[in-house]
């Protein structure tokens, strides 16, 4: 299983928290990192599991760089069953709608089949929070979780 | 090591170094301008051309221009980009230089001598002036040079300005907005923030009482962010009125808000903002120092209001334009001009090297030129300095803040300077 991470950004924390987890894991995983400005949604592999992590801009909007991906699957809507994830959101609690881009995402992800698994991280701007070390946690937990269910998978075999 | 796996997933991940490595590895880039366009600039080019050595030089010591010294001291979650520009720099093939200005310490002829590709991003720093009768008195100050004495950048700090208990700011965008905020908050509003009570103390002697917002444009129009006029809600101490002008015609988020902001308060309050919607600003009142301020409604009736403090936040002046020579390119406000948020400052990056990148493979640029080694030398200070000096605004932050600034230039440079044992000056000046 190799690790696709996906990143929805304006300014560019996604893409840092992205790399960040993919200097964690790699060695344990193959790992790969796309803008998901340049990713076609129906073209995501059920191979590989998915760390996607997306922050929020304007009034609660996605940032520009998870548009083109919304839009994708809004229009296509291709069908995602058998796709697993897990989610990272950015956001700022001193807004209106924390973190809702990656809430947005999750839920196009699921109404078009894709699994959400383990925790749902989040980072919060006007926090005194390492964005960096969370990002790092939630990926090993999310991880960590992901080996358990392989192993009782395989067990019942 | 990490520096070579991080190339790998880049490799993988997408189509990298699109001119071939054999000009790109001697490839020199010089960024003049370490705020958040020169930056995001070399973050691009370092993404395009992995290979190129990239040098981001600044006229002040310290790095990150209005990210550091005009976005809010009370918005630190604006300032987490940082983080990526520190990682940045941390990275082999770019480096920070600061303490190098340009037309002072060299000019741009001789940059396109020693650095194959030249990028401009020196920002728009110069307040727009009112442009009425009276807009020279004493008393008058610029929302650039207001910001930048709140941020505890350098130059403020040798004259730092003085805000009177009845003040007038004339604008209506976000900038006015963030000053209305910084100037109403009471001293127990600023937890989480940067900002130096000291350096409060010094600009406003006597807490604010009583704040005039004069703008030209109607509610409607104005182009401020309902998120930030949201944020004034939660300010303890003011009680909003709307003098001139009207909240009901047209419909917006940011008119909502100002609806909900304008809703009487209960309880006491000690600090009155008075909003003049679609007002004109007719003349500065005074003899030599700032008196008042005669505005004129859409209506044509003029008022007279007494301040002692008249601040203008109408925006900078953009930076005059000549030809460029060839190899140069531009980007942030200087060539946009002074509008624009940060994030777009990365959208800007992306299409600069999307350009340098096609300039390169249609040969139009040749290397190698000498690079960094070719810069004056000087009292500059490199990205182990700035860490120092991070470390040390850290440290020494009051209670309940994240930081406090070094402004004096001296002390800057002697933190950036102290290799080991700067735990000693910690000792002479945490205090
Ligand atoms: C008060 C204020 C608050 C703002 N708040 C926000 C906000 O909350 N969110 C947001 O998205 N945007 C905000 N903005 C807008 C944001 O700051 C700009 O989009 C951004 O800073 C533009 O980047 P820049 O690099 O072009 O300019 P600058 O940030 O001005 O950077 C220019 C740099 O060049 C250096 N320089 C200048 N001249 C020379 C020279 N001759 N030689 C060498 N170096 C030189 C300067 O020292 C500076 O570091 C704010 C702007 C202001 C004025
Ligand atoms: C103009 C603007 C609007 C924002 N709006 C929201 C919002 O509505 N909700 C939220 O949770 N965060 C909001 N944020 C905070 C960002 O999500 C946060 O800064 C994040 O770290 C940005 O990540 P990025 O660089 O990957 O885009 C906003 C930030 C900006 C600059």
């Amino acid at each position: 299983m190799n690790i696709m991470i996906l990143f929805g950004t304006e300014s560019g924390n996604a893409e840092l928290i992205s790399f960040e987890i993919a200097e964690a894991i790699n060695g344990r995983y193959t790992v790969f990192i796309r803008d998901m400005s340049d990713v076609d949604p129906a073209e995501l592999s059920r191979d590989d599991f998915h760390l996607v992590v997306c922050s929020t801009h304007g009034e609660g909007e996605l940032p520009s760089g998870a548009v083109p991906f919304a839009t994708a699957l809004m229009d296509a809507k291709p069908d995602l069953r058998g796709l697993r994830y897990a989610m990272f959101g950015l956001g700022d609690s001193s807004y209106d709608n924390y973190s809702r881009g990656s809430d947005v995402v999750d839920e196009l992800l699921r109404a078009h089949g894709a699994k959400r698994h383990g925790p749902f991280g989040r980072y919060d701007a006007s926090s005194q929070d390492d964005a960096i070390q969370l990002g790092k946690e939630w990926a090993n937990e999310v991880l960590k979780d992901l080996q358990g269910v392989q192993t009782s998978a395989t067990g019942k075999n | 090591m990490a520096e070579a796996t991080r190339e790998d997933y880049e490799e993988r991940s997408a189509a990298v170094d699109p001119v071939g490595g054999s000009l790109t590895s001697t490839l020199s880039i010089v960024i003049v301008g370490a705020g958040p366009a020169g930056c995001y600039a070399a973050q691009a080019l370092r993404k395009k051309l992995p290979f190129a050595k990239i040098t981001v030089v600044d006229r002040l010591p310290t790095p990150f221009g209005l990210l550091r010294y005009g976005v809010a001291a009370d918005h630190q979650g604006t300032k987490a980009v940082q983080q990526q520009f520190e990682r940045l720099f941390h990275s082999t093939n770019v480096a920070f230089i600061g303490g190098l200005e340009l037309g002072r310490d060299f000019h741009l002829d001789q940059l396109t001598e020693i650095f194959d590709i030249v990028v401009l991003a020196t920002g728009t720093p110069q307040d727009r002036h009112l442009g009425v009768e009276g807009d020279t008195l004493e008393g008058i100050l610029g929302a650039g040079r207001l910001t930048r004495a709140l941020n505890s950048h350098p130059e403020a700090f040798a004259d730092p300005p003085v805000v009177s208990p009845h003040v007038a700011i004339v604008g209506a965008g976000n900038v006015a907005i963030d000053l209305l905020r910084l100037l109403s908050k009471g001293t127990d509003e600023w937890h989480g923030s940067d900002m130096d009570d000291a350096v409060l103390g010094h600009i406003l002697p006597k807490p604010v009482m009583e704040i005039h917002l004069i703008a030209r444009s109607s509610a409607v129009q104005a182009r401020w962010d309902a998120a930030m006029l949201r944020e004034l809600g939660s300010l303890q101490r003011p009680e909003f009125r709307l003098l001139t002008g009207d909240v009901e015609a047209g419909q917006s988020l940011a008119v909502d808000a100002l609806r909900t902001l304008l809703v009487e308060r209960d309880g006491p309050t000690d600090l009155a903002i008075n909003l003049h919607m679609e007002c004109d600003v007719e003349r500065v009142l005074g003899e030599k120092r700032v008196e008042g301020l005669r505005i004129r409604s859409r209506s044509g009736e003029t008022k007279d209001i007494a301040v002692g403090t008249v601040v203008t936040a109408i925006g900078f002046e953009p930076q005059p334009r000549s030809a460029l020579p060839s190899r140069v390119y531009l980007t942030g406000w200087l060539k946009t001009g002074p509008q624009g948020t940060i994030p777009l400052q990365r959208t800007l990056a992306k299409q600069l090297a999307s350009e340098i990148t096609r300039d390169l493979r249609e040969g139009l640029i040749a290397s190698p030129r000498p690079g960094r080694s070719a810069l004056p030398s000087g009292r500059t200070t490199d990205f182990a300095g700035w860490r120092r000096i991070d470390r040390f605004e850290r440290a020494r932050a009051a209670e309940k803040r994240v930081r406090r600034k070094l402004a004096d230039i001296e002390l800057i440079h002697t933190v950036a300077e102290a290799a080991t044992g700067s735990h000693l000056l910690a000792n002479d000046y945490l205090k």
